[in-house]
């Protein structure tokens, strides 16, 4: 299967391609106050609304220059996880890199979220 | 309830139309059945067009305007009527309610009186046809547990007959019916089958006291905002729940922040940590307030997004949107921001209810008049110390009567604004600040009162209250006006013009008011001197010929030798020394006919 590798800090990441949506620089991001430190904020990609969430923060990682967001779908709605750089798709990735499901860490995400309400 | 209790007469009862068969017939003949889905998709194409229709409207060519204000008209004219082929009153599902109640009634032994006023409330059909189960055993739990038997209420000095009150109306974007009976209340946790039959169909249940909310989301994509700045964040209003746009000065209440708007206190929210002075009133069923704002910027029509679930937690947004310039705002939710107020307000109203909640703690009343009418009362703990003070030594700084107090600098303020005597003694009650006087004309007694609820309420934004002491109406003081208060200062800059040319008396007061000052005309100087002790002029123009009398009356007296004098003349300040000998009395000179220069002298003289 397809996977989508990149970067988070010093570390390297693959998503399932499956998850995701779309790879994007990052737009300009409407702030939330109120909103969870972990949510960016929201943008427009091409009139949909889609929440921008730091990857970093949920995964407890460092960024070091984040400049790509992953689109993925989860629940109906849209989520941009923002990692430092997107490196390429192949189909053979190297076994040792750790492999995320987006929608595991987002369900995670709103587990613990949730508990804090 | 008990406004409710009071004046059950002006609750317009449900009104069901009755429909000529003659007409009922056509009705039929000319309706087809429409899938919900399409209209639905319907729905979203005309979501599409307004989007559309926006970011044309970014494009800013003048002559495209037009045709783009057309379309937008276009666009809610669709939306209007295809929300017209799906919605209907609310007062259809509740026509056959007096009789079901009364039923109900009899069932349980109770006596109930039946308000229903749900004229303006409009449904989606759907939503009204699955609102009929859960809404009327929602009113049956209601008539059950919450309306006491009649023996009960009578016990309680409460009337026999319940009073059970349904409204609806409709908001921004969700229509509200609300239940209301002044029995004991119903709890939460009996109806909770309930209220997950009402969240099926996508309404929500809040529980107040006595009062149930049922919120049922309008299927309404397209409203119209005000997109505002705050704190560098761009956020949209939605336009219906704004009273008014305004700009004044924010003042302290119990240290909450207000805003005076016509004698009323307007409390205000903030979401950022400074306060601004643009301030958006907005209005909810309830409530009134303001919002600071940094910006006011455009009114936009635009199509409201739902959030992701990840915000739909944060109550104080009820959607996002993405404007024409392709970004996006957050509408912020005037709902749950009046919550945020829901408190402070109590706490404006605070004094009394304090006092109304502590019934069985008496409360110290100073009782006093201010003139030879009706008696008025304050709080002894609003008092700091009552004292006699010497009415000439109070000065006047920037439009505020003060007073060298002791060691401090007391504001001397009156009731009604009302002038301060120059000479004299008076009464007065200093604050709790300790840095505001209060003149009182007598002070007549401290008495302890029992608050109940026969207040009256009063308009005046001096007084919190009118209540009956000793069997004569008080006025109950509101120290917090006078703690708050900001001096008026065009008021007390009140300038005398004394010429003896008719032209220059005509000539020149029209320019002096424009600057903001009160002015009184006169021709001679004994006039002058007759108005100087009945006015406080805070500065004197007068001719340096005629008006010489004048400036060497006030000059000589203790009185009135603080006042500046301007005198007016063709001649420049040498000229009228060589000519007039001792012209050092007067502490300016002015040329007649020069408008400008008249006004930079008085205000800095007056300053």
């Amino acid at each position: 299967m397809s996977h989508l590798l990149f970067k988070l800090g010093t570390q390297y990441f693959r998503f399932p391609i499956g998850q995701v949506k779309d790879v994007l620089p990052i737009p300009s991001i409407t702030k939330i106050p109120l909103a969870n430190k972990e949510i960016l904020g929201v943008f427009n990609l091409r009139g949909e609304i889609v929440t921008a969430i730091d990857l970093a923060t949920i995964l407890e990682k460092e960024t070091l220059s984040p400049s790509m967001i992953i689109v993925t779908e989860f629940a109906n709605d849209l989520y941009g996880l923002i990692v430092d750089k997107v490196d390429c798709i192949t189909d053979s990735p190297d076994e040792s890199i750790t492999i995320l499901h987006p929608d595991e860490l987002l369900s995670k995400y709103f587990k613990t979220s949730a508990e804090t309400y | 309830m008990d406004v409710l209790l009071q004046e059950p007469k002006t609750i317009e009862t449900n009104k069901t139309e009755i429909i000529p068969p003659t007409l009922q017939k056509t009705v039929i003949k000319d309706s087809v059945r429409v899938k919900l889905t399409d209209l639905d998709r319907l729905m979203q194409n005309i979501s599409d067009l307004v989007s559309t229709r926006n970011q044309l409207l970014h494009l800013n060519n003048n002559q495209l305007s037009t045709p783009i204000k057309k379309l937008g008209h276009i666009a809610s004219d669709l939306q209007n009527g295809l929300l017209k082929t799906r919605t209907r009153p609310l007062s259809t599902i509740l026509s056959s309610y007096q009789k079901t109640i009364h039923n109900l009634a009899q069932e349980f032994n109770k006596k109930i009186n039946l308000y229903i006023d749900v004229d303006s409330a409009f449904l989606d059909r759907l939503i009204l046809e699955q609102l009929k189960a859960p809404l009327s055993q929602l009113v049956r739990l209601i008539i059950d547990l919450s309306i006491e038997m009649p023996v009960d209420r009578l016990s309680n000095d409460k009337d026999e007959a319940a009073t059970l009150l349904i409204k609806a109306y409709n908001e921004s974007n969700q229509t509200v019916i609300q239940i209301s009976d002044d029995g004991k209340g119903l709890a939460e946790t009996n109806a909770l089958e309930i209220k997950n039959s009402f969240e099926k169909i996508g309404a929500r249940l809040d529980f107040d006291t006595n009062a149930i909310n049922i919120k049922i989301p309008l299927n309404l994509p397209i409203i119209s905002v005000l997109t505002v700045v705050i704190d560098h964040v761009k956020y949209a209003l939605p336009f219906t729940s704004i009273n008014s746009v305004c700009n004044r000065p924010i003042e302290l209440l119990n240290n909450e922040p207000i805003i005076r708007v016509n004698n009323t206190s307007i409390p205000l929210v903030s979401l950022s940590s400074r306060n601004t002075n643009s301030i958006i009133i907005l209005k909810t069923v309830d409530t009134i307030f303001g919002l600071m704002v940094d910006e006011v910027q455009n009114i936009e029509e635009i199509v409201i997004k739902p959030l992701s679930r990840a915000l739909q937690s944060i109550q104080e947004y009820m959607g996002a949107t993405i404007l024409g310039d392709d970004n996006v705002v957050m509408i912020l939710n005037p709902n749950t921001l009046a919550k945020k107020v829901a408190n402070k307000q109590l706490t404006i109203k605070n004094q009394i209810e304090k006092y109304k909640a502590a019934e069985r703690a008496k409360s110290s009343l100073l009782l006093f008049k201010i003139d030879n009418s009706s008696v008025k009362a304050l709080p002894i703990e609003a008092i700091k110390r009552l004292d006699e003070i010497d009415l000439s030594k109070v000065e006047y700084t920037s439009g505020q009567a003060v007073l060298q107090y002791k060691d401090v600098i007391l504001r001397i303020m009156t009731f009604n604004d009302a002038k301060i005597p120059k000479t004299g003694f008076s009464q007065i009650i200093i604050l709790s600040d300790g840095k505001t006087g209060l003149i009182v004309s007598s002070i007549l007694d401290i008495i302890e009162h029992e608050f109940d609820s026969k207040t009256i309420a009063v308009t005046n934004p001096q007084y919190i209250s009118a209540t009956v002491i000793n069997g004569v109406t008080t006025d109950i003081v509101d120290a917090n006006y006078f703690l708050t208060k900001q001096p008026t200062i065009t008021k007390t800059n009140h300038i005398m013009v004394m010429d003896d040319s008719a032209f220059f008396r005509r000539f020149l007061p029209p320019a002096i008011s424009a600057a903001g000052y009160e002015v009184t005309t006169v021709d001679t100087a004994e006039k002058a001197i007759e108005q100087l002790h009945m006015n406080n002029f805070s500065l004197i123009i007068a001719d340096s010929k005629s008006g010489f009398e004048l400036v060497k009356y006030c000059k000589e007296n203790d009185q009135f030798k603080s006042i500046p004098v301007v005198g007016l003349s063709s001649f420049s300040l040498d000229e009228v020394k060589s000519k007039l000998g001792d012209v050092q009395l007067f502490d300016a000179f002015i040329p007649k006919t020069h408008h400008a220069k008249i006004i930079k002298t008085i205000s800095e003289l007056v300053a």
